[in-house]
């Protein structure tokens, strides 16, 4: 055994979370779809992973501060098939012109932080666990979806020319402002009181209600931000797709896998935006990957359940889990 | 006489303080054997020596004359040795019936399924056996407080009786301040309970409550700093109160340890008061109309035994605990202190008991936990983004000043120990500003050196005028450092002493208004 493969099977035994376990995944998966297919590595394709990775990295985004905060939110995939609709019934209305952008983008960020409103409200209001309360916004959103879509179908080309072309060859524009989102959320995370009381109170919620930090407001504000990142990028997911699509609980076992991949602890207070970045690109390339060698669907989700498992294995710290159940 | 269990030398040690030191101990057959002490004397440690919650360093556990060394409550019980604990061990999701037999249900298994009404059957015998008026399908979580206790001390006797031949001349059962939640009759209905297990076992019982130690003990034994003071024979002649008194405290208290000299004469001007403050319905522990005033430059200090109220009461002045009755006076407005954001903003902050669940967020950084309370003031003027350069070189220079021994700033707490977690805790308030501090126990768990540096810190803020109250339990602790000591008993205050350096009440006299 090698020098590094020791010092990492030590940190693997002992539980540490390592940041070299992910990344180490993300290089090989990238190494095996390149060796096994000249598509892999095209311009094409690339521009393809780029619409992906955005979508992907919005949403889990706003899912990582609420999971460091110490709860989960399940209905980002239920936000983000309904503020694609609504985006499609917002642009049949008004129609498709440049400006109708900003209203189509200001819509749907309204619906995200309603329904994240809402989320933050059943969880310090009503004391509903968070698991159990986003559980319901994401069946009664996923209603509204349905009743209001008709089964009718959108066109989004104006939308989808304007957010994927590539103004600068090879990166589309939604792949620079997810990225740039992702910048904003490192300064949110690290540099802002929001940031440090969300690390707070996943940390400890009753030592941080002792130090007078008010965590009722900042986890609702938390599901806010999720709700309205998960919005926007279910006005990505829509404009890529051509339709409003009702895939959203797909969608949101991606996002929480990455968001877990990259070690933001399940009782929270621990990890952050910055390496929910890996998480991302691992569960991105994993599907494109998959895609373009040819995987059926049904075994690309048997790969991909393996895969988190196996990630999840090595960079999970169990020094800081008392039980695991 | 025959010994039943026997304890030698044995010695415990945490850090900073022998918790237990070369403990030697003999508890007869059939008798029951108190032990008396002190908080911090030592007393809980060697029962938890004695049922293996923790090993020994050294020294040997002998019970009916066999060295035993359980790994825990459970293989202790297998061995015949039972603890009634003062945490309770019930499960209150569960039934009563199924608290009782828990354990035991391999018994009732008929056909591969648990015959329940033989359980409740059981359960029922055991119930009016001990006169304990409840039905066996009650959910544990719903019986009062003392209710359950008598509850988890049926249980105990029973596994111990039921425990036949092993060891050899019965079991022992311990009794861990089972007393404290209880109310006169129920006491008195615990005591004939003793009575009649003093028929086939041999006990032990620990208690605050002087009279019910001398009443139901047929010897005492007095712990003081871990070692073991006297053991006084009661079956002649019963001993006094006030000789227990006597033998509990009289260790010497070194003035410079807790800087007396350094004690000034604290200012008239009032800081906080405190009116009739009640609370017995939200605590744990209760306390009833505690009214005083607390100075600019002092430093308070209030004693009682665990359970008298000391702890919550000051969780009520800091806003953690809604008081039922009364308000505190600060800044010449009368509040009810409703949340400890309100309280902050008054210049009132807390430093808990439970560092480790309540002071510290563990898996933060020394330096981010150091700024939580205090963000606002660490922010850009003109926009909402932190000075991450000033937050560093405030942190490095309380990291610095009160010498926190880890890596560097960026080391989350929990790897650090105790006392320098302590010392972070202290410093997060340095950096905020505050009128008022309520310390719960600063100084527990604490090596002797941080302690003498959380000491000089507490001084030195007096010194600059803050008030501080200190809520303790380490009775030196607290007369050496308070200006004047509040002693509470049982919820209530029962003397102010003035404590000026050099005129310091003795230990016998704080104790004598505490038990």
């Amino acid at each position: 055994m090698s020098d590094v493969s020791r010092k990492m099977w030590i940190q693997v035994r002992s539980g540490r979370a390592t940041d070299w376990g992910l990344l180490l995944s993300l290089v090989g998966a990238i190494m095996i779809f390149y060796l096994l297919s000249p598509m892999f590595a095209t311009t094409h394709n690339f521009v393809s992973l780029q619409g992906r990775i955005a979508a992907l990295l919005i949403v889990s985004i706003g899912e990582t501060f609420v999971v460091l905060m110490g709860s989960l939110d399940l209905s980002i995939g239920a936000i983000a098939a309904l503020s694609g609709i609504i985006m499609g019934i917002t642009v049949r209305n008004i129609g498709a012109f440049q400006g109708a952008l900003l209203v189509v983008v200001l819509v749907a960020i309204a619906v995200g932080a309603v329904v994240g409103f809402t989320n933050g409200m059943l969880l310090t209001k009503l004391k509903i666990p968070s698991i159990l309360a986003t559980l319901g916004t994401w069946f009664a959103c996923d209603g509204i979806s349905y009743s209001i879509s008709r089964g009718e179908r959108f066109s989004f080309t104006q939308v989808y020319n304007i957010l994927y072309g590539a103004y600068i060859p090879g990166l589309s524009l939604v792949f620079l402002l997810a990225l740039l989102v992702w910048a904003l959320s490192l300064v949110l995370a690290h540099r802002t009181l929001f940031g440090r009381y969300i690390y707070a109170i996943g940390g400890g919620e009753n030592e941080s209600r002792l130090l007078g930090i008010k965590v009722d407001r900042y986890k609702v504000l938390a599901f806010v931000l999720c709700g309205v990142l998960a919005a926007v990028s279910g006005v990505l997911l829509a404009a890529e797709a051509g339709a409003a699509s009702l895939l959203a609980g797909s969608f949101m076992l991606d996002s929480i896998a990455a968001v877990f991949l990259a070690g933001t602890a399940v009782s929270g207070g621990v990890g952050g935006p910055r390496r929910t970045l890996v998480g991302v690109l691992l569960i991105a390339v994993l599907v494109n990957g998959m895609n373009v060698i040819n995987v059926h669907p049904n075994y690309q989700t048997i790969v991909k359940g393996i895969v988190i498992l196996y990630s999840i294995y090595v960079s999970i710290d169990r020094s800081r889990i008392h039980q695991i159940k | 006489m025959v010994e039943q269990l026997r304890v030698r030398e044995l010695c415990k040690e945490f850090p900073g303080v022998r918790a237990v030191d070369h403990v030697s101990l003999t508890l007869h057959r059939n008798d029951v054997l108190g032990l008396v002490g002190e908080n911090g004397a030592g007393k809980s440690t060697l029962l938890k020596l004695l049922v293996g919650v923790y090993g020994a360093d050294r020294g040997e556990i002998i019970l009916a004359g066999k060295p035993i060394r359980p790994n825990g409550p459970l293989e202790a019980a297998k061995l015949g040795l039972y603890m009634v604990f003062q945490e309770l061990s019930l499960v209150p999701n569960l039934r009563v019936y199924e608290n009782l037999l828990l354990g035991k249900e391999a018994k009732y298994v008929k056909f591969g399924m648990l015959d329940v009404d033989r359980m409740k059957d059981d359960a029922r015998g055991v119930i009016d056996k001990y006169n304990l008026k409840m039905n066996p399908d009650f959910l544990t979580a719903d019986l009062t407080l003392p209710e359950r206790f008598l509850l988890e001390t049926a249980r105990a006797i029973e596994s111990a009786l039921s425990s036949g031949t092993k060891p050899l001349g019965g079991p022992v059962v311990i009794f861990d301040e089972v007393t404290a939640a209880l109310g006169g009759p129920e006491v008195e209905q615990l005591f004939k309970q003793v009575q009649r297990l003093k028929q086939t076992a041999s006990v032990i019982f620990v208690s605050h409550r002087l009279p019910e130690v001398i009443e139901i003990c047929d010897k005492i034994c007095v712990m003081k700093d871990g070692n073991v003071v006297t053991v006084v024979d009661q079956r002649e002649t019963k001993v006094s109160e006030s000789r227990l008194h006597e033998l509990m405290v009289g260790r010497s208290r070194d003035t410079e340890f807790y800087k007396e000299d350094d004690q000034k004469p604290y200012l008239g001007e009032i800081a906080l008061a405190v009116q009739n403050l009640t609370s017995s319905t939200h605590a744990r522990e209760k306390f009833y109309d505690v009214t005083y005033d607390l100075h600019r430059g002092e430093i308070l200090g209030i004693g009682g035994v665990i359970g008298s109220g000391k702890s919550d009461l000051g969780r009520a002045i800091v806003g953690a605990l809604r008081a039922d009755r009364g308000c505190v006076e600060v800044k010449g407005k009368s509040v009810v202190p409703d949340s400890t954001s309100q309280m902050i903003g008054l210049g009132v902050c807390y430093l808990p008991g439970d560092k480790k669940s309540e002071g510290i967020i563990q898996d933060l950084s020394v330096a981010w936990n150091m700024t939580l309370p205090s963000l606002s003031k660490i922010s850009y003027s003109k926009f909402p983004i932190l000075d991450v350069g000033r937050e560093r070189s405030l942190t490095n220079q309380y990291f610095e000043k009160l010498s926190i021994r880890a890596p560097s700033i960026k080391t989350p707490c929990r790897f650090m120990s105790g006392g320098n977690q302590q010392k972070v805790v202290i410093a997060k308030w340095l950096l905020k500003d505050f009128d008022v501090i309520v310390v719960d126990n600063p100084t527990r768990g604490v090596d002797v050196g941080a302690k003498e540096e959380i000491y000089g810190l507490l001084r030195e803020l007096a010194e600059q005028g803050s008030a501080v109250i200190l809520i303790t339990d380490d009775l030196l602790e607290l007369i050496g450092l308070s200006s004047r000591i509040i002693a509470m008993k049982d919820g209530r205050i029962t003397r102010i002493m003035e404590a000026s350096p050099h005129e310091k009440p003795t230990e016998k006299e704080v104790v004598a208004c505490m038990l």
